[in-house]
């Protein structure tokens, strides 16, 4: 093969390899935020209660996760 | 309203408290909150809370709609009952259209279902538009409001 078209396959194969360790996750580490359930539901309850409901969020990144915001409409 | 950790670390457990109010609602209530988190590949989620509401007194109908023709008597009626399993009283409350719309509670079934009889026995000239308030002895359910509203056709 060529010296020229070595140092061509070289390149293209350094721009694969780099594509391919582009995830941010596995490469640098990230937070990872799942939720158990996304719908809670309290079915029939009688008017005049204020009802509660915590849900449960979970951290499966290896960074720490940061809730910067919950807004409720 | 919404209470929740702040900050989570890798591998644990958090949470998020969302509040539903159910007071003067009835039938489907749903509540959604979204999260705003430093998650590169999820940044916003979203969760809901829902209930059915019943509704400690029921009017039936919900509210009083009527149509006249002008100079014509009116008469109405309607039924509140209670949906809780302890006595209902009902004390007359605030009411806009006195002298325009005479009202009397009548208890049909003590504690548990009375029938209101609205009436005008002069023609009316103008639509009527108001409510009436009736205190009860409910602490979860102080008062009801029915609300009034009368075309001329």
């Amino acid at each position: 093969m060529e010296p020229v078209n070595k140092l061509i396959l070289a390149i293209i194969m350094g721009f694969f390899l780099f594509y391919c360790s582009a995830d941010p996750i596995t490469t640098y580490g990230a937070p990872k935020l799942t939720i158990k359930e996304q719908i809670f539901d309290f079915h029939e309850v009688m008017e005049g209660q204020i009802l509660e409901h915590d849900f449960v969020i979970r951290n499966q990144g290896d960074q720490p996760l940061t809730i910067q915001d919950v807004k409720t409409g | 309203m919404a209470a929740y950790d702040k900050a989570i670390l890798p591998g644990g457990e958090g949470k998020i408290k969302i509040q539903l109010h159910t007071s003067g609602r009835e039938g489907l209530l749903e509540k959604t909150a979204e999260i705003f988190s430093n998650d590169p590949n999820q940044s916003t989620a979203k969760m809901t809370v829902k209930a059915q509401i019943k509704p400690i007194i029921i009017l039936t109908p919900t509210h009083l709609h009527l149509t006249a023709k002008k100079g014509d008597p009116l008469s109405a009626e309607m039924e509140v009952k209670a949906n809780l399993d302890k006595p209902l009283t009902l004390k007359p409350g605030q009411y806009n259209l006195t002298e325009r719309l005479n009202y009397t509670v009548v208890e049909v079934e003590k504690g548990k279902k009375f029938i209101i009889r609205f009436k005008r026995t002069h023609g009316l000239t103008e639509p009527l538009q108001g409510y009436l308030h009736l205190k009860t002895n409910y602490p979860e359910k102080p008062e009801v409001t029915i609300f009034i509203q009368c075309d001329l056709i």
